[in-house]
């Protein structure tokens, strides 16, 4: 029995060590470390990793803890994002203090110089129960180049906090995959000819993909075609590269993605109808794999930062079937989108109906595109001939906080394919509440039912 | 041939170069926005659809009273560019402006930057033309022309007096000395973007004169300059896409020499202006000027490019004067994306930037044989912008005296490269 507990003990030990509150990952030597930044958990120093657009700590804490960071570059101003967490930070040269709880994940800005954040994710321990039955298991103070994993129905993979892993998990016809564990998919090394999607599913039911950091993927990454019954929590995304979409739920029916942080070049959530590819495995054609209606996805809790292209929550462009309906994003925080994108975007390119999306309790900081961008267009992307729709949106107590009062564009194809229905309640600008299409500077065309309701 | 089949022949052709050249459309075939309204001096004029701004083009003599209105209640106005201090006074849903000569400028109401209106002030101009030199294709004030593709050989001028409203494109190739004026409307909507035409296309020609026109909704950029030399634009205005055109570029300068850009307005999806190779194994951009300009640039490509088609590209002596760049969404505004494109001697000198949302420098070198050699930015004035970053990136190109000096910031003079938002920025000299 002693030698059980000393086994799991040591396990324990291994993967990340326990200092009080706090589980400190144990990085391998040769991991990118930041040189810019230093931060201690209570007292206990926590590798910052690095990426090139944002220093990252992610460590496991059981109660709330006091942060401290030292940043080698001076400051005067500091924003920790997301705001309405009202973290108050204390400033003393080079070093700031300040407590964060539990289950949190947050983008500390200095001087404004969004290009070099610090995000730190604090979250609980996973439970230790689930390294045991892992048929992948990566341990931590590693790097695992993995090529491409493909598996099979109920295989579970365990990427512990400290591991980093170079490669992707694709998962085809399959039933109850799990993709779980604190470790980094670090995909920066690898191109879009060697590279992947980091997570892909196709045709797969009942998964589960928890916890995760991946990082620096030189394609989408992280998609799911055709897929039902699953749920994203958890996850948190660091992109740079083109074309390097956070999430992409494609074709897909009862989905769910929560509490996860995605900060990408691209769209950072986007739904789509299209096409999954070939999968040159076994030469299996999925091109038409995908192309299916889109129902109940629910987008909750999450930190959106959309950085040079593409767009914060995105519905298009390909909307390929006939419906995508029934969606619910409620309660995000989009800190930054940085260039041209909007919060809210659906370019329908194909010929699917759009109805009943739900926009509710979005809190909008730094954004400086758009904050509604909907049209029905025949784009780059679209490869149906016939024109969609859109119906039934509806944008509830959205708040934009910051920065430049937002423009939106609504507007359809022609006289038959048309925005019909567009409602926004309790839109708040810099604190003043917005009553009209024209007050919100909403330009439209080949739309209808645009309102501002009470 | 016999002579029935010689007259059967002029038939025809004529009765091909009647539906191709001349009025063949009526006004109301001009799409016009009523998203405002616009009185000159008290009479109303049309507004020219474009997807990114409805247009007025009108010609003043001295001075004019300009009233605009709205459908709503006007809380802030923004005459852009500031610096002309043009003087308003609002009165509920109206501006009232004041001209006092030729302007071209963007009246912005509460804050709305996807539809501005633009206001061409011209000043009354005697062209200079005679309608009956065969030399001379006139399209009339007052008409609307279904043009497609007009050929402007050696020797010719294409006048678009202000008021007609060409469908169609221009095309010059292999020619000498031609000229395109006038102050009228130049649309490519007839055009798909796969057609892949261009509003303007000057190819291999040498001592061209444009001025004047006014391009909307170019297919596949507005004017394109290619392996030209001896080129006068003056008083050029480009509108692009907001959605359906890729590569709306206003003027790309392609293995072009001796090439004059002054007082042209644009407002564009993609680059405003571009420096490019022409695909050949060298090409060469030589004495370039471009002064007295406006621009706003939306969601693809940079307002001053170089790149991205550099291969075997060297481009010398290029100066960009007195420009004011209004919005710009997304990329950046100096863009220098080569990867194998020498440029040297460039000098971008006062330049006012009011507000550039995301990049300020983007400058990438990708190769071993792309160099930047004696780039000097002078006098650039970033002004009512939230704080763009810049980087730098050398990679295996080789950046050697990049100076940039006298960098403000709202009135504030930024030296410090962490504090101008420098991402990566070792090979810049900032003073």
């Amino acid at each position: 029995m002693k030698k059980i507990i000393l086994f799991v003990f040591l396990l324990f030990v291994k993967s990340s060590l326990i200092l009080g509150q706090v589980q400190v990952p144990d990085y391998p030597d040769d991991a990118y470390i930041a040189a810019d930044f230093k931060l201690w958990a209570d007292g206990k120093e926590i590798l910052v990793y690095d990426t090139p657009v944002a220093a990252m700590a992610s460590f496991c804490l059981t109660d709330s803890v006091e942060i401290k960071i030292w940043s080698k570059v001076s400051f005067m101003q500091v924003d920790i994002r997301p705001k309405h967490l009202n973290i108050i930070s204390k400033h003393e040269g080079n070093y700031l203090t300040f407590k964060i709880p539990k289950n949190i994940k947050i983008s500390v800005e200095l001087d404004k110089r969004i290009y070099r954040p610090l995000l730190i994710f604090g979250q609980e321990p996973i439970n230790e129960a689930e390294k045991k039955d892992a048929d992948y298991f990566y341990d931590a103070g590693k790097i695992h180049k993995i090529g491409r994993v493909v598996l099979k129905s109920n295989q579970k993979v365990f990427i512990e906090a400290g591991a980093i892993v170079e490669g992707a998990f694709h998962f085809y016809e399959t039933e109850n995959v799990k993709i779980i564990g604190h470790g980094i998919i670090d995909n920066r090394n690898l191109t879009r000819k060697t590279g992947t999607q980091g997570i892909k599913g196709v045709l797969s039911n009942n998964f589960e993909i928890k916890g995760i950091h991946i990082i620096g993927n030189p394609r989408w990454t992280s998609a799911y075609f055709a897929c039902a019954d699953f749920s994203i929590d958890d996850v948190r995304i660091i992109g740079w590269r083109p074309s390097d979409d956070g999430i992409d739920i494609v074709g897909s029916e009862n989905s769910s993605i929560r509490n996860s942080f995605v900060r990408v070049k691209d769209d950072c959530i986007a739904v789509k109808a299209m096409g999954a590819g070939t999968y040159d495995l076994n030469e299996k054609d999925y091109s038409q794999t995908g192309c299916k209606n889109v129902k109940n996805l629910l987008v909750e809790n999450n930190v959106i930062w959309n950085a040079d292209w593409g767009n914060a929550i995105e519905i298009g462009f390909e909307t390929r079937a006939e419906f995508m309906e029934d969606m619910i994003f409620r309660n995000n925080d989009i800190i930054h989108v940085e260039a041209n994108g909007g919060v809210f975007t659906i370019h329908n390119g194909d010929r699917g109906m759009i109805r009943n999306i739900l926009y509710e309790n979005i809190r909008i900081e730094d954004a400086r595109g758009y904050l509604c961008h909907f049209q029905i267009l025949n784009s780059h992307y679209s490869k149906d001939k016939k024109r969609g729709q859109g119906k039934n949106i509806k944008l509830k107590n959205i708040t934009v906080s910051e920065g430049i009062p937002l423009n939106s564009i609504i507007t359809g194809y022609d006289d038959e394919h048309i925005y019909d229905g567009v409602y926004f309640e309790n839109l708040i600008i810099h604190g003043e509440k917005i009553s009209s299409p024209i007050e919100a500077n909403v330009f439209s065309e080949y739309a209808k039912n645009i309102k501002f309701i009470e | 041939m016999n002579r029935k089949k010689i007259i059967l022949l002029i038939l025809f052709m004529v009765f091909v170069f009647g539906f191709s050249n001349t009025n063949n459309l009526k006004l109301e075939d001009v799409k016009y926005s009523d998203y405002y309204s616009v009185e000159v001096n008290g009479t109303r004029i049309p507004l020219y659809y474009s997807q990114v701004a409805p247009i007025a083009v009108f010609t003043i003599k001295d001075e004019a009273k300009i009233d605009v209105s709205w459908n709503q209640q006007i809380t802030k106005v923004e005459i852009l560019p500031e610096h002309l201090g043009i003087k308003y006074k609002v009165n509920g849903n109206s501006v009232e402006l004041n001209l006092k000569g030729a302007a071209k400028f963007y009246v912005k109401l509460n804050d709305n930057y996807v539809y501005p209106l633009v206001i061409i002030a011209h000043n009354k101009k005697d062209w200079g033309i005679n309608k009956n030199d065969p030399n001379v294709k006139v399209f009339e004030s007052d008409k609307v022309y279904n043009a497609g593709e007009i050929i402007l050989n050696s020797n010719e001028t294409i006048f678009i007096e202000e008021g007609a409203y060409v469908k169609g494109s221009i095309k010059a190739e292999d020619a000498k000395n031609i000229k395109v004026l006038g102050y009228g409307i130049l649309e490519g909507t007839m055009y798909l973007q796969e057609s892949e035409t261009e509003a303007i296309l000057i190819k291999n020609c040498k001592g061209v004169k444009l001025e004047g026109i006014t391009s909307i909704d170019a297919a596949w950029g507005n004017l394109i300059l290619e392996n030209s030399d001896n080129i006068s634009i003056a008083d050029f205005n480009a509108f692009g896409s907001r959605e359906k055109r890729m590569n709306d570029d206003g003027l790309d300068i392609v293995a072009s020499k001796n090439v004059t850009v002054d007082n042209v307005f644009l407002n564009l999806r993609n680059n405003n202006i571009a420096i490019q190779a022409n695909g050949t194994e060298k090409s060469f951009v030589t004495n370039v000027t471009v002064k007295n300009s406006v621009f706003w640039k939306g969601d693809y490509g940079n307002v001053f490019e170089f790149g991205y088609k550099t291969d075997g590209l060297a481009a010398e002596n290029v100066t960009y004067k007195n420009l004011d760049v209004l919005h710009t969404l997304a990329c950046g505004v100096f863009s220098f994306a080569s990867k194998s494109g020498v440029a040297k001697n460039f000098t971008f000198e006062n330049i006012r930037i009011e507000d550039a949302r995301f990049k300020l420098f983007e400058i990438n070198l990708n190769g071993k044989n792309a160099k930047l050699c004696n780039v000097k930015f002078k006098d650039i004035q970033l002004s009512k912008s939230l704080m763009p970053y810049s980087d730098f990136l050398e990679n295996e190109g080789e950046i050697k005296n990049l100076i940039i000096e006298n960098f403000t910031v709202n009135n504030v003079k930024v030296t410090d490269k962490v504090e101008a938002h420098f991402r990566t920025s070792e090979k810049v000299i900032i003073k």
